[in-house]
């Protein structure tokens, strides 16, 4: 029986044909419905550690490589991605210079202050030498917290860590505890100052419309002094508009906009879900 | 000095395997990881540099190190070379040490020329851009690569210990990876759990089991002193540095003993 000795092969062959026959199947059932993907994927810090070697070093610089190079894409920062992703950096490796800098300048300035205020915090404590990171975590706790007690500790820390300007960051703190500081004013100063000094076009255009957000909240502040001086507080933004002082409300760049909040108008923060604004 | 001897013999094996080659490709893919991630580090482009290039080697020498240990101890076995190598005078003792010194020889040299590459490298990027904060590649870089060498043998020694008594070389790669991934992680696991207990329930339980490791294994991870060369302050050495020493030091001679007696007392079929 010469045959016996294909029954294998032919054997294969069904098997084959099985094979593709139900894939095929499987390929014409619809899909099932994909469920509408929220965010990018950020993987928790001890996972993460774990993915790379045990090496939180490497975790932390590839996390950062990646938040850098994508989550800027088409010149508007992908915030609810940065969030996440930058505190998980910040958990892995505080003490990184690229991820500070980069929440202060995407975070806190596009909407997600507490958020970029609590890596500095953690940059802060790290990096024990520099003065940068004390600087502007005091700051944002001035400018956008109202903490001044805490600012001027900050500050402080910063002026002790300080190599040429610790008179700088003392005469801050001073101008702070008197409150007689217009601090829109110095908020633009040092945004433009730090968007002339970034040398990648990307992250220039980025702090561009911050400055321009800025802008907008200076023009607004300045009108809003103008019409207390004549007709009392201030009940809604467009009565500023109506009393002639403003052509238009200015437009935010990031379009997040501007709101008064207890007589002050201030810029408005970005809806986190979960993490909306207490006070 | 019969050690010697096998000493010269285990060198010229590993030639024969083709190490140089090996070793060179390490370096090149070190020297290409340093020089590319320096331009992903916007401020900090040497200290990116620094990082990424003792990332690679501590996740490269490692798979050389398997590699060495196959091919001076589990071929060995494997192609009954003992029957002419473990002839009467000579003692299976002196056989492993001798080996595993060149090992540990072959090990130091590439250390060396990786070192030597990356100060030449980082010194060439740090002289593009100047950092507010300055690597440290002095004596600060030498302390780190002490540090990382201790690792590196710990894992030597133990890849010597599985090549004696595992009966398949691949679970000498296997057994290897899989304790060098648990030994450098649990340290830091524990750590980030005691800030971050949302990421599992009952964050405590698990951060005690973890911790139950720290009698068994010993922590490499906490041996990973490269921060006093990332940003050059003296003050990131931890201050129970000579009980790290130490205590890994004596994981390694403990291993080692382990991997002399199982020789003594292995049956060849």
């Amino acid at each position: 029986m010469p045959s016996h000795r294909y029954w294998p092969l032919l054997l294969a062959l069904l098997g084959f044909a099985v094979f593709s026959a139900a894939s095929q199947w499987r390929a014409h059932t619809p899909a099932p419905e994909v469920p509408v993907i929220e965010g990018r994927v950020v993987i928790a810090a001890p996972v993460l550690l774990v993915l790379f070697g045990g090496d939180r070093f490497l975790a932390a610089s590839l996390e950062t490589m990646r938040l850098a190079a994508t989550g800027v894409d088409w010149g508007q920062a992908d915030t609810g991605y940065l969030i996440r992703a930058q505190q998980v950096v910040a958990e892995l490796n505080p003490c990184h210079e690229d991820n500070y800098y980069l929440a202060n300048g995407l975070l806190t300035w596009g909407g997600a202050d507490r958020e970029g205020t609590e890596v500095l915090r953690r940059a802060m404590h790290c990096r024990f030498w520099d003065e940068l990171p004390a600087f502007f975590y005091g700051f944002n706790q001035a400018f956008f917290n109202k903490d001044i007690a805490e600012a001027s500790r900050a500050l402080e820390l910063a002026a002790q860590r300080a190599t040429g300007n610790a008179a700088g960051f003392r005469k801050m703190a001073v101008m702070l505890q008197a409150e007689t500081f217009a601090d829109e004013k110095l908020a633009l100063d040092y945004l433009i100052q730090q968007r002339d000094a970034a040398s990648d076009p990307k992250l220039r255009g980025m702090l561009d419309k911050r400055v321009a957000r800025l802008q907008g909240l200076v023009t607004l502040r300045e009108a809003q002094r103008r019409f207390e001086a004549k007709n009392g507080a201030l009940a809604r933004l467009e009565q500023l508009v109506e009393a002639g002082l403003l052509p238009a409300l200015p437009e935010d760049p990031l379009r997040l906009g501007y709101e008064l909040r207890e007589g002050r108008i201030i810029l408005k923060k970005m809806k986190i879900a979960g993490m909306e604004d207490q006070s | 000095m019969p050690i010697f001897r096998d000493f010269l013999t285990a060198l010229r094996l590993a030639l024969k395997a083709n190490f140089a080659w090996m070793a060179a490709g390490v370096l090149l893919v070190v020297a290409l990881a340093t020089l590319l991630s320096a331009y992903f580090g916007g401020r900090q482009p040497a200290t990116v540099a620094l990082d990424v290039g003792f990332s690679t080697i501590r996740l490269l020498v490692p798979l050389l190190i398997v590699l060495l240990a196959q091919e001076l101890l589990s071929r060995e076995f494997d192609k009954r070379y003992y029957l002419n190598s473990l002839t009467y005078p000579r003692g299976r003792r002196g056989l492993l040490l001798g080996r595993f010194a060149a090992l540990l020889a072959m090990l130091l040299g590439l250390l060396l020329a990786l070192g030597l590459l990356q100060v030449v490298l980082v010194g060439f990027i740090g002289g593009v851009y100047p950092q507010a904060t300055p690597v440290a590649m002095g004596q600060p870089y030498l302390i780190v690569t002490a540090f990382m060498a201790l690792d590196l043998l710990v894992l030597a020694a133990l890849a010597t210990l599985l090549a004696v008594v595992a009966s398949t070389p691949s679970f000498v790669l296997l057994g290897t990876f899989g304790f060098m991934l648990v030994a450098r992680s649990y340290g830091a696991i524990v750590e980030l759990l005691s800030r971050d207990a949302g990421l599992v329930g009952n964050a405590e339980g698990y951060r005690a089991s973890l911790g139950v490791l720290g009698y068994l294994l010993p922590d490499l991870g906490a041996l990973d002193l490269r921060m006093l060369a990332l940003y050059g302050q003296p003050e990131f050495l931890p201050a129970d540095w000579p009980w790290l020493l130490l205590s890994n030091l004596a994981y390694a001679f403990t291993l080692l003993a382990l991997a002399v007696w199982a020789l003594q007392r292995k049956r060849f079929a």
